[in-house]
C-alpha cells in the first residue's frame, strides 16, 4: 500500500504571503492594546472626572443657580462653613458613625453567613440566591419598606417594639437617638448578602489540599479558622472592606426616603446635604464643596484601610 | 470537606434558616402589602391576617402608565449595559495582555471610579444636559450610568481576561489571526461567563438607579425605579400601591439574579480577585 | 506504630461511581507498602480513606485493632504527604513543621528540639525562616516530609510525593525516603503511578486497577510472576510483549505456538489447558542466537533501533506471528498487528540496523502464559 506523500510537500497548503507592514508586530500589538483601552479611559475622564474637577472648581465660589450672575469668588469659605455650621459638623460625624458601623456588623454577620454556605451542596446553593435578594432590590423600596415596617402604629416592627415601651412613641425612626441606628441595621439588612457573597468567593479561592493538610495535622475547626483560614483571607476581607466602605460612605437613596436627614438632623449624611443643598437649593459652590470634602474623607479612610491591613498581611502572610 | 458530621449539618441548616427568615421576612411582608385592603395596611396593631384582593394592582395599573415605567427602565438599562461593554471589555482586555508597567494601576483606577459621590458628578453633569439639550431624555441618564458601569465592567473583565492563560490568543495568531481575530474568535468565547456577570451587574445598578433618574428625566421618560417612590406619595401614603409597583420594580431583577445566579456568584469572586 | 487493615472497604460516590471496590489488604506494623496503578484506579481513595479524608461507603477500616470509620482526621495520628505539598504559605518552614505539634499544644521547648532535629535530618536547617514561595520545588518537598516525620505518627501516607519533581531529583528523593522508612520503621503507605518508585521502594506492592487489587506482592514477584495481563503490562519498562499463541504439547514436554515458531515452556507441575492463550515475553528476556534455524527460536526484523546508551531497544516485525495488545482484562481490544512491533532489548555494543534479520531465544521460565479471556496467568 503506497501513501501519498504529496499531502506533506512544501506548498501545497496555502499560505499568507508575507504583507509589507509599516510597523513591527510588537508595536502592532502595543497599538491595538492601547486603542482597545482609550474609549473606556476617555470616557470616564470626560463624563467622571471632568465634572468632579469642575465640581473642585464651583466649590471656590459662592454659585447659586436661582441667581447665577451673582456669583462670587469665596475662596475658602464653603469648606470652613463645612466645618464650622453646627449642622454640617453634626452631618460630618453622622456619616462616618454610619459607615463604620454599617460596614463592621456587615463584616461580622456576612462572615458568619459566609461560612454557614461554604460546604458546597444544593440547599446552600438555593439558599444563597434567595438570601441575596435584599441586595437586588431597589434602595429606594427598601427605605420605604423599612419605613413602613418601622411605623408605630400600623408597622409589624414598629408597633411591637412600641408596645414593648422600646423608643420614641413615633418609633425608632422618629427618634433622633434611634434613627440613625435604624439607618444603620437598614443598611445591612440590604448588603450583608452582598458582603457574605464576597467572603464566599474569597473563601471558595482557598486551596483545598491546605485545609486537609491541617486536618491531618490535628487542627480542630476553631485553630483551623485562627491559624490559617483568616489569615489567607485577608486579601480578600480587605478588598470587600474597602469596597463596601466606599458604597456605604456614598449612600443616598434609603436615607433620603426614610428620614430625608432627620429627625433634627440625627441622619444627616454629607451626601444628603450635599444633596439637598445642590438640588434643592441649587447652591452648587457649596454642594461641590461637601461632596469634595466627602471624596477627600474616602482617600483616606480607604488609604488608612489599605495601610493597615496592608500591614498585618506582611506581617501574617510575609507577601 | 468530605467528612462533616451529621450535627455540623443540622446546626448549619439551623444558621441558615435564622438567615432566610431575616433577610426574606420583610421580602415577604412587601409582597403581602401589595394583595391587603388598605384598612388592613393601616390597622393598628398590624393585622397579619387578610382577605386578599387585587385592587391596588388595578390601581397601580390604570393610574400609572406601568408599560411606560417598564419600557424606560428598560432603555436605560440595556442602553447602558451595551454601552458599558462596548467600552469595558476591550479596555478589560486591554490592560490585562498590557505589559505596561502601570496597567494594573489603570485597572485599579477603573474600580476606584466607585469613590466618586454620585452627587459630585451629578451637579455639573446635569448643567452639561441642561446646555445641550438632552436633559430629561434617557440618554442623560444612560450616559451618567455607563460612566460607572463601564468603570466597574473594565475591572470585572480586567480580573477575567487575567486569568485566562495567553497561549489561547497565542496559538490563534500562529494559526492566521489578527490580533483582533484572536480577540474576538478565543478570548470573548472563553470569558463569556465574565461578560454575562458584567451584564447582569451593569443592569442591576442601572435598573435601581435612583439619583440619577430622578433627577436627569422627565415625567414621560421616567423608569420605574423613581415611580415607586411617587406611588408612595399619591393619595396620602398608599402603601398598597408601592406594594403592587414593587412587584413590578423588583421581580425582573430578582429572576434575573436567580436564573443568572451562577454568573453572579462568579462575578462577585473574580471581582474580588 | 501501626497495622492498617482494610476489611472488604468499597467507596461509592454519589454520582455512582465506585473508585474503590471490596478492597481486602492488610498492612503490617512498619512496612512499607506501595499502592500503584494508572490514574482512576483508586489509589489515592483507597490513602485518603485511611487519613480519614474520604468516608468509607461499606466495610471496615481498622486501625490497630479498632475500627477507624468514623475516626476524625486528627484522632487517626496518621501523617500525610500530599502530591501538592499542601504547605501552609503564610508560616515559614519552622512554622509549617511545627504546626502539628503547636495544634497539639506541645510545649514550646519540645517543639523547638524536634523541629531542629528533623531540619537537620533533612538538610532543612539554613531555610528555617523562610517562606514555601521561596523554596524550590525540592526544598518544598522536604518541608512536607519533614512536617510529618516531626509528629512520630502511627503511620505515613504519601501521595504521589515525588511526582512534580525533575527526574533526577526524583532519583535522589527516592533512595531518602527509602531510607528514612527504614529508619525510622514507620508504616508507611505510598501512592504513585510509577512502577519504578513501586519496585525500587517497597516492600509490598498493591498494583490496583478499577477500584480492586490486581496483585499485592513483593517487587520481585511482582516482576517474575504476574498474576493477570494487567500487571505483566504495568510492571516493567519497557513493556512486556503479548503475542497470540496456542499451547501444546512436544513430544511429551510443554511448548506454545507463535505464529510458525515453538517455544519450550518450563514445567508447571499441572498441564496447562492446551488451547489458544496469549504469551508474555519481556523484551529484556530475550537472547540473540547465531544459528538461524535451531528450534525453539524466533525470527525477526529489526524495523527500528533505539539507543538508549546502554542498552539498544529494537522493535522488530515478527512475519507470520500475531502480536496482541490486549486491553483491560474484559475487554477483548486488539490494535492491528500490522502496527504492532516486538520490543527486545539487546546490548548497546551490538551494531545493528533496520532490515537485519535476528535470532532470538527464550528462557523457558520467562515465557508468561496468559488465559485469553480472563487475562490470569496460568
Amino acid at each position: 500500500m503506497t501513501t501519498s506523500t504529496s499531502l506533506w510537500e512544501q506548498g501545497s497548503v496555502e499560505q499568507h504571503k508575507p504583507r509589507r507592514r509599516a510597523l513591527t508586530h510588537r508595536q502592532n500589538q502595543r497599538l491595538f492594546l492601547f486603542l482597545m483601552a482609550i474609549p473606556a479611559l476617555a470616557y470616564v475622564l470626560l463624563i467622571g472626572v471632568w465634572p468632579l474637577l469642575q465640581g473642585v472648581w464651583y466649590s471656590f465660589w459662592d454659585y447659586n443657580l436661582i441667581r447665577p450672575t451673582r456669583t462670587s469668588f469665596a475662596g475658602f469659605d464653603n469648606y470652613i462653613k463645612i466645618f464650622t455650621d453646627r449642622s454640617a459638623q453634626r452631618a460630618v460625624a453622622n456619616t462616618f458613625q454610619f459607615t463604620f458601623f454599617s460596614v463592621g456588623l456587615q463584616l461580622v454577620f456576612g462572615s458568619c453567613l459566609a461560612l454557614l454556605l461554604w460546604r458546597d451542596s444544593r440547599i446552600n446553593r438555593i439558599a444563597l440566591a434567595l438570601v441575596l435578594i435584599p441586595s437586588t432590590m431597589t434602595p429606594i423600596l427598601v427605605g420605604l419598606l423599612f419605613k413602613a415596617l418601622l411605623n408605630a402604629d400600623f408597622g409589624v416592627l414598629g408597633y411591637y417594639l412600641r408596645e414593648m415601651s422600646v423608643g420614641h412613641a413615633g418609633g425608632l425612626l422618629a427618634d433622633p437617638n434611634t434613627a440613625l441606628w435604624m439607618l444603620i441595621l437598614i443598611d445591612c439588612w440590604q448588603w450583608t448578602p452582598m458582603m457574605a457573597l464576597i467572603l464566599l468567593a474569597g473563601l471558595k479561592s482557598l486551596p483545598m489540599d491546605i485545609l486537609e493538610a491541617a486536618r491531618t495535622d490535628g487542627a480542630d475547626a476553631w485553630q483551623r479558622f485562627r491559624m490559617i483560614i483568616l489569615p489567607l483571607m485577608l486579601p480578600s476581607i480587605f478588598l470587600a472592606l474597602i469596597l463596601r466602605m466606599m458604597d456605604a460612605f456614598r449612600v443616598f437613596d434609603t436615607p433620603y426616603v426614610t428620614t430625608a436627614g432627620g429627625p433634627a438632623d440625627s441622619t444627616n449624611t454629607l451626601m444628603l446635604m450635599a444633596g439637598k443643598q445642590g438640588m434643592q437649593f441649587f447652591n452648587v459652590g457649596y454642594a461641590s464643596a461637601i461632596a469634595n470634602v466627602s471624596t477627600i474623607y474616602m482617600v483616606i479612610v480607604a488609604g488608612v484601610l489599605l495601610l493597615v491591613l496592608r500591614g498585618a498581611d506582611i506581617r501574617i502572610n510575609g507577601r | 470537606m468530605a467528612l462533616v458530621t451529621r450535627r455540623q449539618v443540622a446546626f448549619e441548616r439551623l444558621g441558615l434558616a435564622a438567615y432566610l427568615v431575616v433577610f426574606l421576612a420583610p421580602v415577604a411582608w412587601l409582597v403581602s402589602t401589595a394583595y391587603k385592603p388598605a384598612r388592613d395596611i393601616l390597622s393598628s396593631p398590624p393585622r397579619l391576617w387578610f382577605q386578599p384582593t387585587l385592587d391596588h394592582f388595578v390601581y397601580v395599573l390604570s393610574y400609572m402608565d406601568v408599560g411606560s415605567l417598564l419600557r424606560s427602565s428598560l432603555i436605560i438599562s440595556i442602553g447602558s449595559a451595551v454601552l458599558s461593554l462596548l467600552l469595558g471589555v476591550p479596555a478589560g482586555y486591554a490592560l490585562a495582555r498590557s505589559n505596561w508597567q502601570y496597567a494594573k494601576g489603570v485597572a485599579y483606577f477603573f474600580l476606584l471610579i466607585r469613590m466618586i459621590p454620585a452627587v459630585a458628578a451629578l451637579i455639573p453633569f446635569y448643567m452639561l444636559m441642561r446646555d445641550i439639550g438632552l436633559l430629561g431624555s434617557w440618554w442623560a441618564v444612560i450616559i451618567m450610568n455607563t460612566m460607572f458601569n463601564c468603570a466597574f465592567v473594565t475591572w470585572m473583565m480586567y480580573s477575567y481576561f487575567r486569568a485566562l492563560p495567553r497561549d489561547l490568543e497565542e496559538a490563534a495568531m500562529t494559526d492566521g489571526c489578527t490580533p483582533v481575530g484572536a480577540f474576538i474568535k478565543v478570548s470573548l468565547p472563553a470569558a463569556r461567563s465574565g461578560v454575562i456577570a458584567s451584564i447582569l451587574f451593569c443592569v442591576m445598578f442601572s435598573w435601581n438607579d435612583f439619583l440619577f433618574a430622578s433627577f436627569l428625566t422627565r415625567l414621560d421618560s421616567k423608569p420605574i425605579s423613581v415611580a415607586v417612590l411617587t406611588a408612595y406619595g399619591i393619595n396620602d401614603v398608599s402603601w398598597g400601591a408601592m406594594g403592587a409597583l414593587a412587584h413590578f420594580a423588583t421581580i425582573p431583577i430578582v429572576l434575573m439574579a436567580l436564573f443568572l445566579n451562577r454568573y453572579f456568584v462568579q462575578g462577585a469572586t473574580n471581582g474580588v480577585q | 506504630m501501626a497495622q492498617i487493615v482494610f476489611d472488604k472497604v468499597s467507596k461509592v460516590y454519589d454520582s455512582g461511581h465506585a473508585a474503590v471496590r471490596s478492597l481486602e489488604l492488610e498492612i503490617r506494623d512498619g512496612e512499607f507498602l506501595v499502592l500503584v496503578g494508572p490514574s482512576g484506579c483508586g489509589k489515592t481513595t483507597a490513602l485518603r480513606m485511611i487519613a480519614g479524608l474520604e468516608d468509607v461507603t461499606e466495610g471496615k477500616l481498622v486501625i490497630n485493632g479498632e475500627v477507624a470509620n468514623d475516626l476524625s482526621p486528627r484522632d487517626r495520628n496518621i501523617a500525610m504527604v500530599f502530591q501538592s505539598y499542601a504547605l501552609y504559605p503564610h508560616l515559614s518552614v519552622r512554622d509549617n513543621i511545627a504546626f502539628g505539634l503547636r495544634v497539639r499544644r506541645v510545649p514550646g521547648e519540645d517543639i523547638a528540639k524536634k523541629v531542629a532535629a528533623v531540619a537537620d535530618l533533612l538538610e532543612l536547617t539554613e531555610y528555617l525562616d523562610r517562606k514555601p514561595a521561596k523554596l524550590s520545588g525540592g526544598q518544598r518537598q522536604r518541608v512536607a516530609m519533614g512536617r510529618a516525620l516531626v509528629r512520630s505518627p502511627n503511620a505515613f501516607l504519601m501521595d504521589e510525593p515525588l511526582s512534580n519533581l525533575d527526574a533526577r531529583l526524583r532519583g535522589q528523593m527516592r533512595s531518602e525516603i527509602a531510607k528514612l522508612q527504614r529508619m525510622t520503621a514507620i508504616t508507611t503507605v505510598y501512592v504513585t503511578h510509577d512502577q519504578i518508585e513501586a519496585m525500587t521502594m517497597g516492600d509490598r506492592v498493591a498494583v490496583m486497577n478499577q477500584g480492586k487489587i490486581q496483585q499485592l506482592d513483593t517487587p520481585r514477584q511482582l516482576y517474575d510472576k504476574p498474576a493477570n495481563l494487567f500487571v505483566a503490562s504495568f510492571i516493567g519498562s519497557p513493556p512486556i510483549n503479548f503475542l497470540a499463541g496456542e499451547a501444546g504439547a512436544l513430544d511429551g514436554l510443554p511448548v506454545v505456538r507463535i505464529g510458525d515458531f515453538t517455544l519450550p515452556l518450563r514445567d508447571r507441575g499441572a498441564a496447562l489447558p492446551a488451547g489458544k492463550c496469549i504469551v508474555g515475553i519481556r523484551p529484556e528476556a530475550f537472547q540473540l542466537e547465531a544459528d538461524g534455524s535451531a528450534p525453539g527460536t524466533i525470527r525477526a526484523v529489526v524495523d527500528l533501533v533505539e539507543d538508549l546508551g546502554a542498552n539498544l531497544l529494537i522493535h522488530m516485525e515478527v512475519p507470520s506471528a500475531e502480536l496482541v495488545q490486549p486491553g483491560v482484562v474484559g475487554h477483548d481490544e486488539r490494535v492491528d498487528s500490522t502496527k504492532l512491533r516486538l520490543r527486545v532489548t539487546v546490548d548497546g555494543y551490538l551494531k545493528l540496523s533496520r532490515g537485519d534479520t535476528l535470532t532470538l531465544s527464550v528462557n523457558p521460565s520467562a515465557v508468561h502464559i496468559f488465559d485469553p479471556v480472563t487475562g490470569v496467568a496460568l
